[in-house]
């Protein structure tokens, strides 16, 4: 495959190109990085040393990581802690509940050709289009009569809507599982909910995983649905909790001296999911091909 | 037995019209049990609200008196609130530079990160992807610090040149500053997605072409973008929904760069004022109305203009 | 608890109680007539004041002595001194922001301006006046004194101003009393910055007319769906009380507390504030102002003035409207809002 590609490339005149592409390359991924080697610098340092001057990208002349860390998770009874739970529980029960909804709606849409399913189906890509945020300020106030503003069903429920998950179930599906596979599994006296646990779900498998990753990241990074719903501190998730900590460094409260609690906490938020996506690459890298060719 | 797959094209048999109608209502049952906890889902927080949303629009509500039933004046009030124009066209002129430099950016490093194999391609391709996993918020407070003329690195770098830099989040620069943020957070994205799609391309296919006498670059315009096509009108959609609606970013910049991001700077940031800071839910459903209303028409153009080229099935 | 500045929003959409029947004489000795105002709207009262924010100027003792400047009085003086400053090569004499519109307001009350004249005993009137000399005085001398190059126009509230602050980059903060707390938690004042911070009177308009002013202040307030309203003003008005957590906050310079009780004791007054080399600032400074307060009247709808203040100066430094411009611009626009919200505007 690109192999060949790669071994002529190596041979003869292309060799100049390689150098000035893996240049360019190692550029862009500086770029990428720099925000990270920044914030793993800026950890280091105390309020002093964060603004009084000293390389913004290099450590502190006392590096501490760990009065920075212990000043993060006691701030305030500990509510940092809380957040990361929130967070992870948002992001969990969001993305597998909506992973769920989705595999289910897309293998429907794939597989049966019900009665309005060319409708239902424009509706949902028509959905794919909806703003989130253009729902939130309704959906608070429908949740706000039904008096689950505030909770955590606030955040959890609204994230189990992903129509682009379906959409990308229902492509996968559409094109992985012969029709000749269900039926044999039918004639063989299956149920419809058997057959598709049994048969179908396993060749899915791939799609399945790249949705729930997908989920799980858009829920975990949600911002503005938990800001609107929620107004309890010991709810919010990370995002939230540290945008709010950022608005009161801002502003006269809070004594000034949180901005180092701000950074090393945007640090620490940002390494369960840097870590998962190393040790997921393999799910990921495979799976956004669906969706994209034909 | 052959009836279950053959039956639906069978033509003149007696019972294949039965048949189908049978298959037809057994596919109709399953299928929307199958749907059933989407559609309940969607229904509650996608149908319901929207309707919700049209509801309150026509009322207005104000501190002082009651609140009243106007039908479509908050339209028209919105249509005509400078506020609310200024705020269309900063993302209008946003995601027309915005989007080519996006796509610009994450397909020129696929093509090349799809032409070398190399340990550090794929090192590569991983650490460019990583600011998908940052939260939006952190990665505006990130830049947010960098972008500092006092204590972020631009004062150092500049500094070396005996210049002074630029200040990204002054009310002149702040597009500059957005449109690089931006571009950061989402490339990555982009470019795993043209990436996985280019690692789909049947390689015979270059073999060909360069049997023919085709160099890289040749076989990357002719062969890999025109076959990727589909997948860059995807990121070209995503791109245009995420721009129309932008808020998070320039929200969370908004106490660094006060002076240079007002309470209206987007749409969308207009429709959090008017409702959750002014109280005003009515005309701030109007306006979450209205920006739906815009990215609706705007795909769907865009998916009409690339229908033979998308992938969207329309 | 709740901004004093944001008192009058509440009330007039129902939200909070009126406690003024549970505020006997004894309790109202407790805090100054300023004190009381702020929490007031009319003849209601719909908080009890916790703490506030006295104004006063704060500037680098070593900044003063090498430029030869004294304390300025006046206004006129501060412009003088930030000019033999600025010719001497000196840095910025202070800081015109556009996130302190609490502050820009004082200064205009300060400069005889009545931005707002509300009654709630006619609720849909209201008196609007953001465009007249007084205030825009006040802005085109700002705006005068950065387009000369003597205040600095960075957002006061960002890690921007602070790393300023920490670098000796402002001569002047135009502060209030909590402004210490904030910034010494900053970083401000310590290590090389130490005790080199003094407080001083803020310069007035008029120096026969002395006008104190107050950015800030928060009170606790009942709200209207308390079933028990009486016990709840109780808890309120003695809230704070506490003399560990209040003298904690003012050791801290994070709060200024508002409770006569302290404000006349000797411990408050003869502390020597650590931030400011262990001038007695309270005493000659803060204390005075907070006594001569004698309080603001804030708009219901603090959150759109202030965005269309901050938006005002913001055009200012931009070059984009002339302090005049901006000020009667920022008068249609609110005055608009006002009109669309139901008010009458007078």
């Amino acid at each position: 495959m690109t192999r060949t590609n790669a071994i002529e490339n190596k041979r003869g005149p292309r060799r100049p190109k390689q150098v000035f592409t893996h240049v360019f390359l190692g550029a862009m991924v500086v770029y990428f990085l720099i925000p990270f080697w920044w914030i793993v610098v800026a950890s280091s340092k105390d309020a002093q040393a964060l603004f009084g001057g000293g390389s913004a990208l290099w450590f502190s002349e006392n590096p501490d990581y760990f009065g920075n860390l212990v000043a993060l998770f006691t701030f305030d009874n500990g509510i940092y802690l809380r957040w990361l739970t929130n967070s992870t529980i948002y992001a969990l029960s969001g993305g597998v509940g909506a992973t769920i909804l989705a595999v289910l709606a897309g293998y429907g849409f794939a597989k049966f050709a019900f009665w309005g399913r060319r409708f239902s189906f424009s509706l949902l890509l028509g959905a794919v289009m909806v703003p989130q945020t253009a729902l939130v300020i309704p959906t608070f106030i429908l949740l706000s009569n039904m008096g689950l503003t505030n909770t955590m069903w606030a955040v959890i429920l609204p994230s189990l809507l992903n129509p682009f998950g379906v959409y990308l179930m229902y492509v996968y599906a559409k094109d992985a599982i012969p029709d000749e596979l269900l039926d044999a599994a039918r004639v063989d006296g299956a149920g419809e909910f058997r057959t598709f646990i049994q048969v179908a779900l396993p060749i899915l498998r791939p799609a399945v995983v790249t949705v729930l990753l997908v989920s799980i990241v858009a829920t975990w990074n949600n911002y503005f649905l938990p800001l609107a719903m929620l107004s309890d501190p010991r709810l919010y998730p990370v995002t939230v909790g540290i945008g709010v900590w950022q608005g009161l460094a801002s502003s006269n409260n809070g004594g000034g001296s949180i901005w180092s609690i701000i950074i090393i906490g945007a640090l620490v938020s940002v390494i369960p999911l840097a870590i998962s996506f190393l040790a997921l690459q393999r799910y990921w890298q495979g799976g956004l091909t669906i969706g994209s060719i034909k | 037995m052959s009836t279950t797959t053959k039956q639906p094209q069978e033509a003149g048999s007696n019972s294949a019209p039965k048949r189908k109608l049978r298959t037809k209502r057994r596919h109709t049952v399953a299928g929307w049990l199958f749907m059933m906890p989407f559609t309940l889902v969607f229904l509650t927080f996608l149908v319901a609200p929207l309707f919700y949303a049209a509801y309150l629009s026509t009322f207005r509500s104000a501190l002082v008196g009651d609140t009243k039933f106007v039908l479509f004046d908050n339209y028209v009030k919105a249509l005509t609130d400078p506020q609310f124009l200024d705020g269309v066209s900063f993302v209008l002129r946003f995601a027309v530079i915005l989007i080519p430099l996006q796509m610009g950016v994450s397909l020129i490093v696929a093509l090349l990160l799809d032409q070398l194999t190399t340990k550090f391609a794929k090192a590569a391709r991983l650490m460019i992807f990583l600011p998908y996993a940052i939260p939006l918020v952190i990665g505006a407070i990130m830049w947010g610090f960098l972008y500092s003329k006092n204590f972020g690195p631009m004062g150092e770098i500049f500094g070396l040149i005996g210049a002074i830099p630029p200040d990204l989040l002054s009310r002149e620069l702040i597009f500059f500053g957005l449109l690089n943020l931006v571009t950061w957070q989402w490339a990555g994205y982009y470019m795993i997605i043209i990436f996985a799609a280019l690692q789909g391309i049947d390689s015979t296919l270059y073999e060909a072409a360069r049997i023919d006498g085709a160099n890289n670059l040749q076989i990357a315009l002719k062969i890999k973008i025109p076959l990727v096509t589909p997948a860059l009108v995807l990121i070209l959609i995503f791109a245009l929904i995420g721009t129309l609606q932008f808020f998070n970013e320039p929200q969370i910049l908004k106490p660094l760069a006060a002076g240079a991001i007002d309470a209206s700077f987007t749409p969308n940031m207009y429709a959090y004022q008017q409702a959750f800071l002014l109280g005003d839910f009515n005309y701030g459903s109007t306006i979450s109305f209205v920006l739906g209303a815009v990215v609706f028409v705007f795909v769907y153009i865009f998916i009409f203009a690339t229908r033979r080229r998308g992938g969207f099935m329309l | 608890m709740i901004e004093a500045d944001r008192i009058p929003n509440y009330q007039i959409q129902g939200a909070l109680a009126d406690i003024s029947d549970y505020v006997d004489a004894s309790i109202r000795s407790n805090f100054s007539d300023g004190a009381w105002n702020d929490v007031s709207v009319g003849a209601g009262i719909y908080g009890a004041p916790i703490d506030g924010g006295p104004m006063g100027m704060i500037y680098r003792t070593d900044v003063f002595e090498t430029y030869d400047i004294t304390p300025p009085t006046t206004w006129a003086e501060y412009e003088t001194a930030a000019e033999t400053v600025k010719a001497a090569g000196g840095p910025l004499f202070g800081n015109f922001a556009t996130d302190a519109q609490a502050a820009i307001m004082a200064l205009q009350i300060q400069n005889g301006a009545t931005p707002f004249s509300y009654d709630p005993t006619n609720p849909g009137d209201i008196g609007i006046s953001l465009n007249d000399t007084a205030s825009k005085g006040v802005l085109e001398y700002w705006a005068r004194l950065s387009e000369k190059g003597l205040v600095g126009t960075t957002n006061q509230f960002t890690p921007e101003y602070i790393a300023g602050m920490i670098n000796g980059d402002y001569a002047t903060e135009i502060s209030a009393a909590w402004a210490p707390g904030y910034l010494s938690g900053a970083g401000v004042g310590a290590g090389d910055g130490e005790g080199k911070w003094a407080a001083a009177p803020i310069p007035q308009w008029d120096a026969n007319n002395p006008v104190a002013i107050n950015w800030g202040g928060s009170a606790f307030s009942v709200t209207a769906q308390s079933s028990q309203p009486e016990l709840a003003a109780k808890v309120a008005l003695g809230l704070y009380a506490d003399d560990a957590s209040l003298t904690h906050g003012w050791e801290n310079q994070i709060i200024f507390p508002l409770n006569q009780q302290v404000l006349g004791s000797s411990e408050f007054n003869d502390y020597e504030v650590p931030f400011f080399g262990g001038q007695q600032a309270n005493k000659e400074v803060f204390v005075p102002a907070a006594n001569a307060y004698k309080g603001f009247t804030y708009s219901p709808f603090a959150q759109f003035y202030y965005e269309a203040l901050g938006e005002a100066v913001a055009t200012i430094h931009a070059g984009e409207a002339t302090a005049s411009e901006a000020a009667d611009t920022m008068q249609s626009r609110v005055a608009a809002y006002a009109t669309e919200q139901g008010f009458t505007v007078k």
